[in-house]
């Protein structure tokens, strides 16, 4: 629990700021939930903290009333590349990098502009390598504690 | 502890269906993460105490010449469209401020932002000019020429007749019937000819741009 409530907060903050223009990059947005929520699955194996915390990224990041096709993507493509961060056989690294490009096709499936998706996933890469080597520093100080 | 987790869970989809009364504010946390970001970023902070002091140094201008000059900007933009597939903002007024659905909105009545698509108690959401389902009649240049602009992350205006006088640095106004009329929306960058089509492309390079916007002003 301990753990949870820091991971609540970050995921509330990577929602609030991805709301803000200050998450513009150019004329574009990376996705910072979507790579921060896959990146904490790799902290999280059971689904209902999982789910706790998409649902709440989801809530967060809704910008309009009744059921947006946006949001609903939103949470398919954070499920999927969650699913791909688990099934895949391979190193974490891989297998978040694949995680993240799924989830961002997935995020852009009906808008889809090729332009746009690219330079998205490029950012969404650059924001996931630079979490990871802070997740990667944060367990190899965790486990030399342990 | 499942339990918990189980009760958090219907707690946020219960949030989910009851988000008219949460969306405002949501969209104030997001403002107040935009102020700390903002004292985070030194260039930024300093360029909005520039426009500051500079819309003060007016205000003394104007008193002293006797002729009250103020910003007429005075709805805060709270926050932008989380996704790339749209470009929308919120701003910090709605139902309370007489806002309603249609209404444009400006940066000092001049320059055209874009159209208020939602509104809620305290605060709208605005479809802005850079969103790709935005279509609007426009005329371009002196001769006013009729065009259709649409937008985009490289906007544009389409129909235009070939021979028509337009050239690069052409000023594109608004001539939509459900906005005010010659409303600036930016000016003509480039233009492109497909031989035999009856119809001229010309790219637009917008006035306003969306990570620049703190403050915009609502055309009834």
């Amino acid at each position: 629990m301990f753990r949870f409530i820091p991971s609540i907060v970050l995921v509330v903050f990577a929602s609030l700021t991805q709301l803000t223009s200050y998450a513009f990059v150019g004329s574009l947005k990376p996705d910072f939930t979507l790579v921060v929520l896959l990146l904490l699955s790799f902290v999280y194996k059971d689904w209902l903290r999982r789910a706790t915390l998409i649902f709440l990224a989801a809530l967060i990041l809704k910008f309009g009333p009744g059921v947006e096709v946006q949001n609903v993507l939103f949470i398919i493509g954070t499920l999927l590349g969650i699913f791909v961060i688990d099934k895949v056989p391979s190193t974490k690294l891989i297998n978040l990098i694949l995680a993240v490009i799924v989830g961002t096709l997935t995020v852009n499936i009906i808008n889809f502009e090729v332009r746009t998706v690219l330079v998205e996933t490029l950012y969404n890469l650059i924001v996931a390598l630079l979490l990871f080597t802070i997740y990667r520093l944060w367990i190899g100080k965790y486990e030399k504690n342990q | 502890m499942k339990i918990l987790y189980s009760l958090l869970i219907v707690a946020v989809v219960f949030a989910f269906f009851l988000y008219d009364d949460l969306i405002s504010l949501k969209f104030q946390g997001s403002a107040l993460v935009s102020g700390l970001l903002g004292n985070l970023v030194a260039s930024d902070d300093l360029k909005e105490k520039m426009n500051e002091l500079k819309e003060e140094n007016e205000a003394l201008r104007a008193q002293i010449s006797q002729a009250a000059v103020v910003s007429t900007d005075k709805v805060k933009v709270y926050s932008s469209y989380p996704f790339n597939s749209r470009k929308n903002i919120s701003i910090a007024g709605g139902e309370d401020m007489g806002f309603k659905k249609g209404d444009a909105v400006t940066i000092e009545n001049k320059i055209l932002v874009g159209q208020i698509v939602e509104v809620f108690n305290s605060s709208s959401v605005v479809k802005t000019i850079y969103d790709p389902e935005w279509e609007i009649a426009v005329r371009v240049g002196e001769k006013e020429i009729d065009g259709l602009l649409k937008g985009g992350l490289s906007p544009r205006v389409d129909l235009i007749k070939t021979g028509a006088q337009i050239k690069e640095g052409d000023i594109v106004l608004s001539a939509s019937s459900d906005l005010p009329y010659g409303l600036k929306i930016g000016k003509i960058k480039s233009l492109k000819e497909t031989a035999g089509a009856p119809f001229l492309e010309a790219e637009v390079e917008l006035e306003v741009r969306l990570n620049e916007l703190r403050n915009v002003s609502v055309y009834p």
